[in-house]
């Protein structure tokens, strides 16, 4: 039975990802070599961040002889990933599953259905293992006995995942038994989530003068994580060859998962069942303020948005990014222009920092899952007397009434602090701007194509559709063809043309989108 | 009020609905019945303009749905078998939200709301999100939708299951008061006896095709709905 559960999961899981259509049409090869190459770019991406850390702190831990710590160090952060990545997972695989009571239905012992899902996690811990364990090993300018290898895999791919798994389910069952107390467990879910992310931010943030630090002094690290046993095994282990305690370090965290296994099948049927003890909200009765139509579909998106922690999160968290960063550079912007290693930069500072703009706008990425989240309730605009057109171009205006203020916003305080003047200032306002407008019309058009309805969960059609990542790779490749464009014509062609350039393949990719939409998109959602 | 004229819809190669025809005059209540896959929903979705269709002609109070969607479905109503609703919203934004795209005066949709909640016995619960809503209840709230706006024709999926009997009572005499102002009902059901004392008119549809239908008395004559439904399957099988 297990292993039935399994199967359903991966498939589940690949059929969220690939964008299984309704018409049950098996996947192409094409589409599933492309999401598979998408996946390993995400990774690249995120490997190659972790690289410039090893990079800087490998030789520097090294030379002071503390090889162990260096591998401990690489321990905290793969785990620190994983975490961050597994664990609204685990709250939503866990216990807001949509198939959870037909399956507790069933002669399935709840133990297994546990399992699948705790495996699924584990899947994903391995993967968010990947762009830490493999820089951290490329990076580490020592060599490894066969026995320090065995200690390394046994370590990052087993111990580390398995632990992981353990936390991030009983995290998440922490976070769901606080949102399920609550009257607004939208608003309590989000609330965590920001914690969460505010805690992530603060350390990248400081992770350049972390990284300064920790290659200065790693005797600062040492009695930091000296005292944390299991780290200094894993990086003796590691570095010495010391196997033994790693051992013992697996069979305790074999012995920790089935403690958390038992503890989580006698609370799973109670938890995942529960239907909340909040109290209850009085309806007062008052006559409501008429909207028009169009108005009212405004409306809906975006209580969808508040109501859906995942969507706002995955989706709307790039505003935040925007609005933050336009505060910091108001506060700290004459700081960061006149830092002494930037003068060469000097005359690029301004196109750049109009890139940057681009880069943070494709962070927000609203109509890439819109038309999956619609789910089971696609009957309900399907049904009413509005165009298709306006259901449509209600996700469109949700993502440029959130995303344009920011962008404008932020764009306005750079002309301030960079002083802006002339055709770059012009581009500085109209880029990013368009470059929103675009990332909205793809988002949309790519998950007309590629929508998906099986989901467990709004999580999956926000996280992992297949249309989410096609449309933020898509953006961020648009955002850094600018700079490609000017380092391989800047012989012929000013930064400026460069820009108007772009904005003029951007607009024009805009207007054959927006037509796409108008004609064929409407069509297809009729089809739906 | 609802013209089917040569409905035909396929999934691939499969034909859901063949050349199905059907006239429903305002004023009448039509049962629809079917085996399960025997394409009852597939019709209502085409009805309710929410599948599109490949041959036939669907027409709504005079108007056709395929030229003028937006005019026929302003003129109806249509309940799911499912009550799959928007989740993030309250009962009372969700009914909000309904009057609004169909235009509903905000004095005369407060009094709509009031009279029918009050009725179905779930005021009390429309500030609560639909996400805590029982299945039954989210009927509740799809009827109230459905009747919010006064609409000509309405579109039922199997609209008894998940009622509790209080409230399958009063959606009868809902479906009564709605014709007896010249408003018509077209709906599916598997519970035969309901169909039997609630309908005006029957159709049976099976493999998409249309095997009977009439007056309920033309339809089953002196016997039981249910057993000419059973004789007729088995004449078709």
């Amino acid at each position: 039975m297990l292993k039935v559960l399994l199967r359903t999961r991966m498939e589940a899981l690949l059929s969220v990802l690939t964008g299984a259509s309704r018409t049950k049409k098996a996947q192409s090869r094409g589409k599933l070599i492309g999401f598979a190459c998408l996946m390993i770019l995400s990774l690249v991406s995120l490997g190659t961040l972790f690289s410039r850390i090893f990079e800087v702190i490998g030789p520097a831990f090294r030379m002071a002889g503390l090889g162990w710590l260096y591998f401990a160090f690489a321990a905290v952060m793969t785990f620190s990933l994983m975490l961050i990545g597994n664990v609204f997972t685990a709250k939503a695989q866990l216990y807001e599953a949509k198939d959870n009571d037909l399956l507790l239905s069933m002669p399935i012992k709840p133990i297994h259905i546990l399992l699948s899902r705790l495996f699924l996690l584990l899947v994903l811990a391995l993967v968010f293992a990947l762009p830490v364990a493999i820089p951290a090993l490329m990076y580490w300018p020592g060599e490894l006995s066969a026995a320090g290898w065995a200690a390394f895999l046994i370590s990052f791919f087993l111990i580390l995942p398995l632990l992981n798994v353990v936390l991030s389910a009983l995290l998440g069952w922490l976070i769901h038994l606080a949102a399920a107390r609550a009257r607004n467990k939208s608003l309590i879910s989000l609330l965590i989530s920001l914690v969460f992310l505010g805690v992530y931010m603060y350390f990248s943030f400081q992770m350049n003068s972390m990284l300064t630090d920790l290659a200065a002094n790693p005797a600062g690290l040492e009695r930091a994580l000296g005292s944390a046993a299991p780290l200094v095994w894993i990086g003796e282990g590691v570095v010495n060859g010391e196997l033994l305690r790693v051992l013992l370090l697996l069979a305790a965290s074999l012995a920790i998962f089935a403690l958390a296994m038992l503890l989580l099948s006698r609370t799973f049927i109670q938890t995942a069942t529960a239907r909340g003890s909040g109290a209850k909200k009085r309806y007062v009765e008052r006559t409501a303020k008429a909207r028009s139509p169009r108005a009212a579909l405004l409306n809906m998106e975006l209580r969808r948005l508040w109501g859906l922690p995942a969507y706002m999160l995955n989706g709307a968290l790039g505003v935040f990014f925007v609005v933050i960063a336009a505060v910091v550079l108001l506060i700290k912007g004459k700081a960061l222009t006149s830092m002494p290693e930037w003068p060469m930069l000097a005359p690029m500072l301004q196109p750049l920092f109009v890139v940057l703009l681009c880069f943070m706008g494709v962070t927000i990425i609203l109509t890439a899952p819109s038309i999956s989240l619609e789910g089971r309730s696609l009957w309900l605009p399907k049904s009413m007397p509005v165009s298709t057109w306006d259901i449509l171009s209600a996700k469109l205006q949700l993502h440029l009434v959130l995303a344009v203020p920011a962008v404008l916003l932020c764009a306005a305080i750079m002309a301030f602090v960079l002083e802006y003047k002339g055709a770059v200032l012009f581009l500085l306002f109209a880029l990013p701007t368009v470059n929103v407008l675009f990332i909205a019309l793809l988002g949309l058009f790519e998950n007309l194509r590629h929508p998906n309805f099986n989901w467990i969960n709004e999580t999956q059609a926000v996280k992992s559709g297949m249309s989410v990542l096609v449309t933020m790779f898509v953006g961020m490749g648009f955002s850094a063809l600018p700079v490609l464009a000017y380092l391989l014509l800047s012989k012929y062609l000013s930064m400026e043309a460069v820009g108007f350039g772009m904005l003029g393949l951007m607009l024009l990719l805009c207007a054959l989108l927006f037509l796409w939409l108008r004609k064929k998109g409407t069509a297809l959602f009729d089809a739906l | 009020m609802l013209q089917i004229q040569h409905l035909t819809k396929s999934y691939g190669d499969k034909k859901a609905v063949d050349d199905l025809s059907l006239h429903i005059a305002p004023g009448e209540i039509y049962g629809f019945i079917g085996h399960n896959g025997a394409g009852k929903t597939t019709t209502l979705k085409a009805c309710a303009g929410i599948l599109p269709f490949e041959e036939g002609q669907i027409l709504i109070a005079g108007q056709d749905m395929k030229a003028r969607p937006l005019d026929c479905k302003q003129q109806m109503a249509y309940i799911p078998d499912n009550p799959d609703l928007y989740e993030f919203m309250s009962g009372i934004r969700f009914l909000n939200f309904i009057g609004d795209v169909f235009r509903v005066e905000p004095t005369v949709r407060r009094e709509r709301i009031h009279k029918y909640a009050q009725m179905l016995e779930i005021e009390g619960d429309l500030a609560q999100p639909l996400s805590a809503f029982s299945h039954g209840m989210k009927q509740k709230l799809a009827l109230i939708a459905a009747w919010i706006h006064e609409p000509k024709l309405i579109l039922m999926d199997e609209p008894f299951v998940g009622l509790d009997p209080k409230a399958s009572h009063l959606l009868k005499a809902l479906m009564h008061e709605h014709c007896d102002k010249g408003g018509a009902i077209f709906f599916s059901t598997h519970v035969l006896d309901v169909a039997e004392k609630l309908c005006d008119k029957v159709a049976i549809i099976k493999e998409g095709r249309l095997i009977a239908s009439g007056s309920m008395q033309e339809v089953k004559g002196n016997a039981s709905l249910e057993d000419v439904f059973l004789e007729l399957e088995d004449e078709h099988a």
